[in-house]
C-alpha cells in the first residue's frame, strides 16, 4: 500500500470508519512507515483541536428565550386567512399572458407595463364595443384564477384560438419574500409549456434567490433526466443539476450558479422546478403545486 | 402518542414541547454552520416554520426524527452560507490590516480560537460534515443518511474539509512566528 492510498484513508481510519480488511491495511503500511505515522498524529491533533473548538463554540450557543414567541408571531401571520378575489383584487393582479412568448432577457418592469397596457386596452376595447366583445370571446380560450401565498390574486387568461393543453399549477406556498415575478408559454409541435419564474419582490440587492417552474405537456415533451431520486408527494421525481438553455432564467440577473432541477410528473403534466433554493424548500414549493382555477364563459 | 405524533395530528401544545425538546439541536447546528448569532436565530425560526409546515410529511419508519430535523437544519444552514458566497474568505488572501471590524487571526490564536476562524474558509458542504461528526459524533452513515449522500462522498467531504483546515491553520502559525520576528 503506497503513502498516498494511506493518506487518502487516515480521516477514516482515526474515525474508526475503515471496514477490517482496510484497516488492517493502513496499519500494516504505518508500522513500516514514519512519515505517514507523523502526518496521522497531526490529522489526530487536529480533529482534537476541531471537537475542543466545536464544543467550545456549542457551550456558548443558546437560542433567546423568546424564540418561541417569535416563533409563534411568525406561525400565526403564516396562517392568516387568504383574501378573496373581489373586482379590486382583479384589476390590481398581475394578468398571465399564456401562450404569449416572452423571448430573451425581458424585464419584470417591462413585462407588468407590458401587461397592463395589454389589460387596459382589451378592457376598454371589449367593454365599449360589443361586436369587439363577442369577436374578444373567441379568441380568448381559456382563463382561470390563481392565489398566491400571502393572498395575491388573480386571472390568467389563454389566448389562441383553441382549448389549451391543460390546467396549469402554481404553488400555494413559496419561501418568504418570493413572488411571480414573470410568465410565458411556448408551444412546439407535439409539446406545449407554460412557464412561471418567481424573484423577491420587490428586487432586493443581494437577493439571488428564483424558482423557474416549467409545465409540460405532448408527446414531444422529454422524460425524467437522470439524477438522484427523490419524492414529492408520493411520486418519484429526480434531483439533477444539469440544466438545458431552457432552464436559464429570463429575467436578470443569469441563472446563479447552484442552481438544481426538480422534475417529476403531476398526471401527464411534466413538471420541472429550477431553483437557487435549498432542496428541502424546492420540495416544499413542488408539494405544493395546486391546479389554477378554470374559468368558464365570461 | 409521543409529542411527534401529537404535533403531527395538530396539537400546537406538543408542538411547544417539540421546539422545547429541540431547539438547542438546531440552534447549536446552525451556530456552529453559521458563525453569528443573529443568523442561528433566524435559522431557528425558519426551521421549525419548515417543521410546522411539513410535520405531517415526516414518516418514524423512514428515519429518526433528529436525522430528519439535522436534515432541514443544515440543509437551511448550506444554503444560507452559499447565498454569502465570498464573505468567508481563505485565511491565507486576507490580510488582517483589510479586516478591522474582525479581529486578527493572531489575536483569534491567542484566544485558542483559530480552528473556528479556519472553518470559516469551508465551504457549507464541508463545514456540515465536520459539525455532524466532530460535534454531534455522528457515524458517517448517520451523516449520509441526514444529508442524502453517498458514504464515499461523507469520506471525501471529510477528508477535504481536514486538508483545508490544516492547510489554513499551518501558514496561519508560520505566519504569527514572522510576525513577531518582525516587531522585534
Amino acid at each position: 500500500m503506497s503513502c498516498q492510498e494511506t493518506t487518502a484513508m487516515m480521516v477514516a481510519y482515526l474515525d474508526q470508519e475503515l471496514s477490517p480488511p482496510d484497516r488492517k491495511r493502513v496499519t500494516a503500511h504505518l508500522v513500516g512507515c514514519e512519515a505517514c505515522r507523523r502526518e496521522l498524529a497531526a490529522l489526530s491533533t487536529l480533529q482534537g483541536r476541531v471537537r475542543r473548538s466545536l464544543q467550545q463554540q456549542a457551550a456558548q450557543a443558546v437560542p433567546a428565550p423568546e424564540a418561541w414567541v417569535r416563533l409563534q408571531d411568525a406561525l400565526a401571520s403564516a396562517h392568516r386567512p387568504v383574501r378573496h378575489v373581489g373586482t379590486a383584487g382583479v384589476l390590481q393582479s398581475i394578468v398571465l399572458s399564456i401562450r404569449t412568448l416572452f423571448l430573451g432577457g425581458s424585464l419584470m418592469r417591462r413585462f407588468a407595463l407590458v401587461s397592463l397596457l395589454t389589460l387596459a386596452l382589451l378592457g376598454g376595447v371589449v367593454i365599449a364595443v360589443p361586436p369587439v366583445r363577442a369577436q374578444m370571446q373567441e379568441m380568448i380560450d381559456a382563463w382561470f384564477h390563481f392565489q398566491l401565498p400571502g393572498g395575491r390574486s388573480g386571472v390568467g387568461i389563454g389566448f389562441g384560438g383553441a382549448r389549451h393543453a391543460f390546467r396549469p399549477y402554481l404553488p400555494a406556498w413559496l419561501p418568504e419574500g418570493l413572488d411571480l415575478g414573470l410568465t410565458g408559454g411556448t408551444t412546439a409541435p407535439g409539446a406545449e409549456y407554460v412557464e412561471f419564474e418567481f424573484h423577491p419582490m420587490p428586487p432586493r440587492k443581494g437577493d439571488d434567490r428564483f424558482i423557474r417552474l416549467i409545465e409540460g405537456k405532448g408527446e414531444a415533451v422529454p422524460g425524467l433526466p437522470e439524477g438522484r431520486a427523490v419524492t414529492v408527494k408520493g411520486q418519484r421525481a429526480v434531483f439533477t443539476s444539469e440544466l438545458s438553455e431552457r432552464h436559464e432564467i429570463q429575467v436578470d440577473p443569469p441563472t446563479p450558479v447552484g442552481a438544481q432541477l426538480l422534475s417529476w410528473y403531476v398526471g401527464e403534466i411534466k413538471m420541472e422546478l429550477v431553483s437557487n433554493l435549498s432542496e428541502e424548500e424546492m420540495i416544499a414549493v413542488a408539494e405544493s403545486l395546486v391546479p389554477m382555477e378554470e374559468g368558464k364563459g365570461e | 402518542m409521543d409529542v411527534i405524533e401529537r404535533s403531527q395530528a395538530g396539537d400546537e401544545r406538543a408542538f411547544a414541547e417539540l421546539f422545547e425538546q429541540y431547539k438547542n439541536l438546531v440552534f447549536k447546528t446552525a451556530y456552529l454552520m453559521l458563525d453569528e448569532p443573529q443568523e442561528a436565530e433566524d435559522a431557528l425560526q425558519e426551521v421549525f416554520l419548515r417543521v410546522h409546515r411539513s410535520l405531517s410529511s415526516y414518516q418514524p419508519a423512514k428515519g429518526a426524527f433528529t436525522t430528519w430535523l439535522h436534515r432541514i437544519t443544515v440543509n437551511h444552514c448550506i444554503n444560507r452560507t452559499r447565498k454569502r458566497g465570498l464573505q468567508f474568505l481563505p485565511i491565507a488572501q486576507v490580510h488582517p490590516g483589510d479586516m478591522p471590524s474582525q479581529p486578527s487571526p493572531e489575536g483569534r490564536l491567542d484566544n485558542g480560537d483559530a480552528v473556528a476562524w479556519a472553518m470559516r474558509g469551508l465551504s457549507g458542504k464541508l463545514r456540515a460534515v465536520v459539525v455532524l461528526r466532530y460535534y454531534w459524533d455522528m457515524s458517517y452513515g448517520e451523516i449520509a443518511e441526514t444529508l442524502g449522500i453517498p458514504l464515499g462522498t461523507v469520506k471525501s467531504r471529510l477528508n477535504a474539509a481536514l486538508r483545508a483546515l490544516r492547510a489554513e491553520l499551518e501558514p496561519l502559525a508560520s505566519v504569527r512566528l514572522c510576525d513577531r520576528e518582525v516587531v522585534k
